[in-house]
């Protein structure tokens, strides 16, 4: 998969941010173990330092501790999703910010020092949306676009938000199709079209959002059919079809603009086939049906592979066991010597024993 | 079951291999719904009433079988599915449906079952003027049915009136 990573070298706060300070002061001696980097030391003089009246204000003092604070996150934090020192060197920083005694000098380092905290955001963010996480992701990512906004870094958000909501959507898709009860089917429903649209409104070419609007009216009639019970009455069936056809116009024309932009793509195709089987359209399933022998032929089995791969990390990350397994037992099929598919069916054979118990 | 189409979440969304063929399910999954129906609304001479209740099919896939399966009962009786490979393998059933596929055999079925009692279900276009007694048919886009009651009486079953109202066809 894909990520996009914020990469933001480590700042450290320049010598010339502390002049005019008496030697014994704590928050100079806070600053000089800072740059021995003493960083324990360092902790025990700035909160004795910030205890004095005269650094309530001291807009230098709050941006030491918070670059203090930071250094204390990369030391004892950085996997810690709610690292305390993390909180409190974002708020000092911003403290600082504001205080009207900032300089342009010290909002500089400041604006440094939050954007390698923010990138810490979004990076977590990005790592744990997955069917677990998302919750803690979205506060995550909120998070960081707070802080971006705060320090008037706005310039990639629209790049950001088009990856991270696409992510959002598929994670709430996933939801939808697994939910039974039809409040939650409806939240997760309306959760993942919001996602979408989100993304269309930055991107409205964005492949992800476009087949994943497709496959969620898709895959919606589909269970309706799968979801009726073999004793179900001729009216109910009647019924059924009438909200499939109506699910399957909806998809259609997602679907076919998903294969324009991704001509060589093997889903929307085969997601064309079930639109036009749902609508009874003989010719239409028979171009795509045409389409999708063209595209397997032309790719190799190392293509395959890849792309089963692909499928069985995304399936197992999203905590979809069942389609995950069959991806990798089809990879295994490609290539019966490669280790990782064994592993990961390892993975999800104990992830299924555990889900049991 | 009919196999969602696979959500993968990145930039290069793609299906699961395993999503292949799942519209085939869906309408499998249609016709047996209709094909339980039937049970339920033709009333089938007494010596047919006793022992497993018995549903052939002529060279069904695996779709198709695997759905089929989902039968347990009729009323009183065991369901039973077979799947024949040949007309000659035919021998007694309450309903035998004949794929698509198997068309072309259709005028050998109905001479095999020439004096049963069963109930002949076929899938394909004029068939329910062939001696099917219910042809599956699309109908505004649906999966429908069309009823040929003449034929069906030929063979001794006794149609409700509640299949003719819910025919989408009713061939005189």
């Amino acid at each position: 998969m894909k990520q996009l990573r914020i990469i933001f070298c480590a700042f450290i706060l320049p010598l010339g941010g502390i002049k005019g300070y008496a030697q014994n002061n704590n928050f100079v001696k806070a600053y000089n173990c800072y740059q021995r980097n003493s960083i324990d030391s360092a902790k025990t003089f700035i909160d004795l330092a910030m205890q004095e009246s005269d650094n309530k204000t001291n807009a230098e003092a709050w941006t030491v501790k918070g670059f203090i604070y930071k250094e204390l996150y990369k030391k004892y934090q950085i996997e810690n999703i709610k690292s305390p020192f993390r909180d409190t060197a974002v708020n000092d920083l911003l403290y600082s910010y504001k205080l009207d005694s900032t300089t342009a000098e010290n909002k500089e380092n400041i604006i440094n020092g939050l954007n390698y905290l923010a990138a810490s955001y979004y990076n977590q963010a990005d790592d744990l949306m997955d069917s677990l996480h998302f919750h803690t992701a979205i506060h995550k990512y909120n998070r960081f676009k707070t802080l971006m906004r705060k320090i008037g870094k706005t310039q990639n958000l629209n790049n950001l938000d088009e990856h991270f909501y696409a992510k959002l959507g598929n994670i709430y898709s996933v939801y939808f199709f697994n939910a039974s009860a039809f409040n939650a089917k409806r939240k997760y429903l309306d959760s993942a079209r919001k996602a979408f649209d989100a993304v269309l409104a930055i991107n409205p070419d964005n492949y992800s959002a476009v087949f994943g609007i497709a496959r969620l009216y898709y895959n919606q009639a589909v269970n309706i059919i799968n979801n009726l019970p073999i004793e179900a009455s001729i009216d109910s069936v009647n019924q059924a079809q009438d909200t499939c056809i109506h699910l399957a116009k909806m998809s259609l024309p997602y679907m076919q603009k998903a294969h324009l932009l991704e001509p060589l793509k093997l889903e929307p195709v085969m997601g064309l086939q079930g639109d036009y089987v749902m609508l009874h359209d003989e010719e239409g399933f028979r171009v795509n049906k045409e389409l999708e022998e063209k595209i397997k032929n032309q790719s190799s089995p190392d293509d395959k592979y890849k792309s089963l791969i692909q499928v069985g990390d995304e399936a197992f990350k999203a905590g979809d066991y069942p389609d995950a397994k069959d991806a990798y037992e089809s990879a295994l099929k490609l290539k019966p010597n490669e280790q990782y598919p064994k592993d990961q069916l390892n993975r999800i054979e104990k992830a299924q024993g555990q889900n049991k118990k | 079951m009919v196999r969602k189409l696979y959500l993968v979440f990145s930039f290069s969304i793609l299906l699961s291999a395993s999503a292949f063929g799942q519209y085939e399910q869906a309408v499998a999954h249609t016709k047996v719904i209709f094909i339980y129906n039937f049970t339920k609304l033709i009333e089938w001479p007494t010596d047919y009433h006793q022992g497993d209740f018995v549903i052939g099919v002529l060279n069904a896939n695996a779709t198709l079988l695997g759905e089929l399966n989902k039968l347990k009962t009729s009323g009183s009786q065991k369901l039973v599915i077979k799947n024949y490979k040949s007309v000659d393998e035919i021998d007694k059933c309450n309903i035998l449906f004949v794929p698509e596929t198997s068309n072309n055999l259709l005028a050998e079925v109905v001479k095999k079952l020439h004096g049963s009692s069963t109930l002949l279900v076929t899938d394909s276009e004029g068939d329910g003027k062939k001696g099917a007694a219910i042809n599956f048919i699309w109908k505004d886009n649906k999966q429908a049915f069309e009823l040929n009651k003449a034929n069906a009486e030929k063979n001794h079953l006794n149609v409700s009136s509640s299949l003719e109202t819910l025919a989408a066809v009713n061939i005189k």
